[in-house]
């Protein structure tokens, strides 16, 4: 039986001859070997290679986005913010759109089927760009038509809620978020963000797993806060609107001044844009109050007289020879534009008052062109401010060496030299400060900086007074504001043509004034550029405006009262009298 | 001695899983983490656009236009001002 059995389990066995059991284990073994190299490849020598393409399929690269910083006022009112918006870009190829969807399309991007057509049939490119900087709200309803092969990028965009009031002044940014003009253009760098990005591992879905420690953090730009005041800024834009309109004027000015600080409270000018919807190229966006120079005619005569005083070569009653409003200096007459022929005789006072071309030609004469140049310098003509404004002039005040009489004695009265008006509105703080001339900002400054003596208290002072007399009885009447003592010039200029010679019937009137006197806190200086209808006198277009705005202004800063109306003769009807808001 | 590797074989099989589910985990947290991120982006985005929109509502141009013509508002003439003295 156990033989039975035996027999029967060697049957069932098969028995291998030796070579053949050896080969087997050899290809099981070469098969391994394979294996294992094949592995040790991938692990070591490929490894580069593979783990690159296995990464681009998981992780990627993914920008941070940085706000670039707001634009303020002084009270924070915003005058520039960046706020999300989409641009829409196509790859033409892979577009596949509908007769309907693309009329959708045109609908909700306001382009013509051409321009569409045009973009899409463009096959050369992989990116086009079918429109930038879209509302959230069209890119939702673009996005809900889900057309293949339109895609959507965020993008910000730069939004100027005063638009026109200060467009001369914030400027702009192109659609790429870089500064083209104003504070836009020079603060770019302090304003500009710094894009962040991170790298991070997406799953199947394009869900965000896990970030891969390369974090560059996105810094955002800083907001800039400007000394102006967005209430003045506006009421000073709307009056001079109105006085270019009723004088039908080329173009015009304004520049309110914290007389204290230097800080510039509102800077207007006309015409203006919107810088909203504005194409780069072309329009009005120079800020003339910075950038263009005039000659400041009788503007600068307050300074002429102070430097003689200052001297001590006159006192305010010392009588000036105006020889009835006609001067002649070798070939070159001076002659009044306020002349009364009656008097021979003005008093230092009165030659401020009337604007005498021929006392202030006198008064000049008396000094040398040395302390003349000086004090002109001092008060910052000839040179750039420090408002620091791209494209600011610095108009021209020629070196007193080269000065003959015929220059010395125009420029006593405001020709052969040119400035700014922001320069003449600077100038001015002299007369406000006691004496010392305070430097202007375009932005909010915490503490009074340092400024110049150019003269002494005294003169100052006294300056005011008769600069008060300028606006009581003067050629300044239209300035006056209830309640308040207003001191201030008026100055025509007639311009220079492009021949070099004055043009008479194309005139610049300016004023500049202070308030209140007792203890001036506001400067404005406002010119009007070309009047062509109605007088072309600083005293009819500019004095007006000043009122206007000064007396809602003196309101809005709640300052004091330096007269009480009941004991002052203003007529009530008085029609300098002017609505505010 | 076998015993002693068997229990380790155990102990790294289950530290293993461990990892792969903290791994898991914190890619959920992660997930969360960012999503969080994204609505303060957005609301971010909503805070600049409600800004934009109040400045441009409470731009002066338009308030005087609201207080001059559906509010019928005037400033009082000089006349009707009366000054008080402060004591």
């Amino acid at each position: 039986m156990s033989l039975f059995i035996n027999n029967k389990v060697e049957k069932t066995f098969f028995e291998l001859s030796g070579i053949r059991r050896r080969l087997i284990l050899l290809l099981f073994l070469a098969g391994f070997l394979t294996l294992i190299f094949r592995a040790f490849y991938l692990q070591s020598l490929d490894k580069k290679f593979l783990q690159s393409k296995g990464n681009a399929t998981s992780t990627r690269v993914i920008s941070l986005y940085a706000d670039r910083g707001k634009i303020t006022d002084r009270n924070g009112d915003i005058l520039a913010i960046s706020s999300p918006v989409e641009s829409v870009w196509v790859n033409p190829p892979n577009v596949k759109i509908t007769k309907d969807q693309k009329l959708e399309l045109e609908n909700i991007l306001k382009l013509s089927a051409g321009e569409v057509d045009q973009k899409l049939l463009n096959n050369k490119k992989e990116f086009i760009y079918l429109k930038r900087q879209i509302s959230p709200e069209d890119a939702r309803r673009l996005q809900a038509l889900k057309i293949p092969g339109i895609f959507f990028q965020k993008e910000f965009k730069r939004f100027y809620p005063a638009a026109d009031i200060t467009a001369n002044l914030v400027g702009f940014t192109n659609l790429d978020n870089i500064g083209q003009e104003g504070i836009e253009l020079s603060q770019n760098k302090f304003l500009s963000g710094k894009l962040g990005s991170k790298k991070v591992i997406k799953d199947r879905a394009g869900k965000i797993v896990d970030d891969l420690q390369e974090v560059k953090l996105p810094q955002d730009g800083h907001d800039i806060k400007l000394s102006i005041d967005a209430r003045i800024q506006y009421l000073t834009y709307r009056e001079l609107a109105k006085s270019i309109e009723i004088h039908k004027a080329k173009a015009g000015s304004a520049i309110v001044l914290d007389a204290k600080t230097g800080e510039v409270l509102a800077m207007a000018n006309l015409p203006s844009y919107n810088p909203n919807n504005f194409r780069e190229g072309g329009g009005p966006t120079r800020n003339r109050a910075v950038t263009d120079v005039f000659e400041p005619g009788s503007t600068i005569k307050p300074f002429t007289v102070s430097s003689a005083l200052d001297a001590g070569i006159l006192n305010p009653s010392s009588l000036v020879e105006i020889s009835s409003g006609l001067m002649k200096i070798g070939s070159a007459t001076i002659h009044d534009a306020h002349a009364d022929g009656s008097k021979p005789f003005m008093t230092v006072s009165e030659v401020i008052a009337k604007s005498s071309n021929v006392g202030a030609a006198r008064i000049g004469l008396m000094q040398t062109p040395k302390s003349l140049w000086s004090t002109l310098n001092k008060v910052g003509f000839g040179m750039q401010t420090s408002a620091g404004f791209p494209g600011e002039a610095s108009g021209r005040l020629r070196d007193y060496k080269n000065w003959g009489k015929v220059d010395q004695a125009t420029i006593s009265f405001g020709h052969g030299i040119n400035l700014t008006l922001l320069q003449l509105a600077q100038s001015y703080t002299v007369f406000a400060n006691d004496g010392e001339m305070k430097p202007v900002t375009l932005f909010k400054k915490d503490e009074i900086p340092m400024g110049t003596k150019v003269f002494t208290k005294q003169t100052a002072r006294t300056m005011v007074e008769m600069m008060e007399q300028v606006v009581e009885e003067g050629t300044g009447g239209n300035a006056k504001i209830i309640g308040y003592r207003v001191a201030g010039k008026t100055g025509t200029a007639e311009k220079i043509g492009a021949n070099g010679a004055y043009e008479k019937n194309k005139n610049i009137g300016s004023f500049v004034g202070l308030a209140p006197v007792s203890n001036p806190r506001i400067i404005m200086a406002v010119m009007i550029d070309e009047p062509s209808i109605g007088s072309h006198y600083g005293g009819a277009v500019a004095a007006p405006v000043f009122s206007s705005v000064m007396a809602d202004v003196m309101k809005i800063l709640k300052i004091p009262q330096d007269i009480k109306t009941q004991n002052k003769v203003l007529p009530q009807d008085n029609k300098n009298i002017k609505e505010t808001i | 001695m076998t015993k002693v590797n068997f229990i380790l074989f155990f102990v790294i099989l289950l530290m293993a899983l461990a990892k792969i589910n903290s791994q898991h985990q914190s890619r959920k947290l992660y997930f969360e983490l960012d999503q969080q991120k994204e609505i303060g982006q957005k609301l971010n985005s909503e805070y600049s656009q409600l800004q934009l929109e109040q400045s441009t509502w409470a731009m002066h141009g338009r308030i005087e236009e609201v207080a001059k013509k559906s509010l019928k508002m005037k400033t009082p003439e000089p006349k009707k001002i009366i000054l008080l003295e402060r004591p």
